[in-house]
């Protein structure tokens, strides 16, 4: 009985167990997994961080004139595991790892645009394995004539 | 890890396994199927009570929508893996019924599916 | 012959966490036969498995078969693949891994016995058995990166080390979780309406135990000492003095028991593992890829969970089979429902702590 007592006076002063959420922020702990950085000067484009990735957020597309990656991230796909900066391999690191979550968004088109994407990207490396295919044919046609 | 395993006939399964299965020295783990070039292999696999990872496998190999026998009177959980089996693999189990994942007129034998 | 009608236990319920659905055949409330019905949130992830996704990435699918014992499966699926690719696993890896899946057996007991406290009415015991596992949620996100889905274990070892600051704030946060636990243990031994009154009621027999294959807490309240900790060598529980924990009566209360002192015994083995960590590196290097058979079995919080791979030289697999502790589980629950009150049906199914979402993937 005595024990219910003490309890129910402690209680009455101690401080809440909840935060006062919309007036305060939630806590973030600074060892959080975030978004992934790029840094374009020190790539080497070698594709090996999209074969890794598992739900397929990074992307390279190729430009049909003069065969350049071009760098697409989706971070409301990404599932933060930090494959890819492991996978980047050690005179590139051009991936690193951040504490930001990836922020909400209303853009209605997102999953079309994406979806578009995708496509784009496994055409135009088709596309560009066949120009390169044929411009080695046409440049190595005009030698033998000559010999 | 020592691993036993034995290739045994359709035919023979319930006269083996009760005789082989004392519920004091092996425990029952889970009942298998592959599919492979056309033919469906089963197995049982049981591990012994208190030992460090010493495992005994049976398996059989049978042609597809063969009718096979059921062991749910003597290991009562046999009834659940039996019933997975031929809702996603078509392994026809005498006694099991379609339903327990997919819908009764739903995708037909899944992991039949080759990439 | 006198008349019996059917009950249903209805696919949403309020004390059910996830949909199952029961059909009892009672005779003036007392139950003699039932249906059980699982498998609503079937997602074929054995199929993804060998079809979508290469084995590197499978790890990471199949964390995400449960909330709640997501690294158990991480874990069973890495070791069985490096068991077909004959990799040495660093042996500090190999601490870090048994330290993280002992922290998921801690949050998961937790809200078992919150959820326990809830049925029996006892709300106020539920907000603050959840506001003692916040300790253990934060104690993961410092140490993984995050709460609850932590992608820690990758093939060839783990992905992130401890540094001396984290190890220092886990050590106290674990001592201010053992005064928690033992002020809660003091209740659930003590009071009547909260676990005292279900003795005697939902009891699973020493014998229908054996035939059943019963896995997990609920075999060993009933007597049966069968734990995969004590039979598998792949993590190192034999060097920290592993002690697995029976009762004898088989009932709700004996249950209830068992979950608190595995707690403890968790607690225990992390300090130790924190006291007698080695050093090295935290992962080694893959090539090549997986060939052959393979077995595994780990001990997840609701009993044994087991893989079976078959792989043959190329990036996909051949074939990847599941088997989780509540399905296993599933005909030895219905031997323990019938003979009792309709009416204690919703505290015996919190009881067995039922995870769906493993019993069909």
């Amino acid at each position: 009985m005595t024990n219910s007592i003490l309890n129910a006076i402690k209680n009455l002063f101690s401080k809440p167990a909840t935060i006062d959420y919309p007036f305060e922020k939630s806590p973030k702990n600074k060892e959080a997994r975030g978004i992934i950085l790029f840094e374009e000067e020190s790539c080497i484009w070698c594709l090996k961080c999209e074969d890794v990735c598992p739900p397929g957020a990074i992307l390279f597309t190729q430009n049909r004139e003069n065969f350049e990656y071009t760098y697409h991230y989706n971070p409301y796909l990404c599932i933060y595991c930090s494959e890819c900066v492991r996978a980047c391999p050690d005179k590139a690191r051009a991936l690193s790892q951040c504490d930001e979550l990836s922020p909400p968004s209303d853009d209605k088109n997102m999953n079309d645009k994406w979806f578009a994407l995708e496509k784009e990207a496994l055409s135009s490396k088709d596309e560009c394995k066949e120009l390169k295919k044929t411009k080695r044919e046409n440049s190595d046609v005009p030698q033998q004539s000559t010999e | 890890m020592k691993l036993a395993k034995e290739p045994i006939n359709i035919e023979d399964i319930r006269a083996k396994i009760t005789e082989f299965y004392d519920s004091s020295i092996w425990h029952f783990v889970c009942i298998n199927g592959l599919f492979e070039n056309d033919e469906l292999e089963i197995q049982w696999s049981f591990t012994k009570i208190g030992a460090k990872d010493e495992w005994k496998v049976f398996y059989a190999k049978v042609p597809e929508n063969y009718l096979l026998p059921s062991l749910s009177d003597i290991l009562p959980t046999a009834k659940m893996y039996e019933g997975e089996l031929r809702d996603l693999l078509g392994a026809n189990f005498e006694g099991s019924v379609k339903g327990m994942f997919i819908e009764v007129d739903g995708l037909e034998n899944p992991l039949r599916i080759k990439r | 012959m006198s008349k019996t009608i059917n009950i249903p236990l209805g696919s949403q319920h309020i004390a059910l966490l996830e949909p199952v659905r029961f059909s009892f055949e009672c005779e003036n409330e007392k139950i003699i036969g039932v249906e059980a019905d699982v498998g609503y949130v079937h997602r074929g992830v054995e199929l993804a498995c060998t079809t979508k996704f290469k084995f590197k990435q499978v790890g990471y699918v199949v964390a995400r078969v449960c909330g709640l014992c997501a690294i158990i499966h991480s874990t069973c699926y890495t070791l069985a693949v490096e068991e077909l690719m004959e990799l040495e696993v660093p042996k500090k890896a190999s601490y870090l891994r048994l330290i993280a899946n002992e922290l998921d057996r801690v949050h998961s007991h937790l809200l078992c016995l919150s959820h326990t406290a809830e049925n029996a009415g006892f709300e106020a015991l539920f907000m603050r058995t959840m506001k003692d596992r916040e300790l253990v949620m934060e104690t993961q996100e410092a140490m993984t990166g995050n709460r609850v889905q932590f992608d820690y274990v990758s093939i060839g070892g783990v992905n992130k080390d401890i540094s001396v600051e984290i190890e220092g704030s886990m050590r106290s946060k674990l001592a201010l979780l053992k005064q928690k636990v033992a002020e809660i243990e003091e209740l659930f031994l003590n009071n009547w309406s909260l676990s005292l009154k279900y003795k005697g009621v939902g009891v699973i027999t020493k014998e229908s135990a054996y035939r059943c294959s019963v896995l997990g807490p609920l075999a060993r309240a009933s007597g049966v000492d069968f734990d995969v900790r004590n039979e598998s060598d792949y993590l190192p529980y034999a060097e920290l003095g592993f002690k697995s924990i029976v009762m004898q009566d088989g009932d709700i209360h004996a249950r209830n028991i068992v979950r608190l002192k595995e707690i403890f015994e968790s607690i225990r083995l992390i300090e130790a593992a924190l006291d007698g960590m080695p050093d090295g590196d935290i992962a080694s290097k893959v090539r090549g890829t997986p060939e052959g058979e393979s077995y595994m079995r780990v001990e997840a919080p609701r009993g044994e969970c087991f893989y079976y791979l078959k792989a043959s030289k190329g990036q996909y697999l051949d074939r990847v089979r599941i088997k989780t502790p509540t399905f296993g589980s599933v005909p030895g629950m219905i031997e323990a429902l019938k003979g009792q009150n309709y009416a204690d049906v919703a505290a015996i199914v919190a009881s067995f702590d039922p995870c769906l979402s493993c019993t069909a993937r």
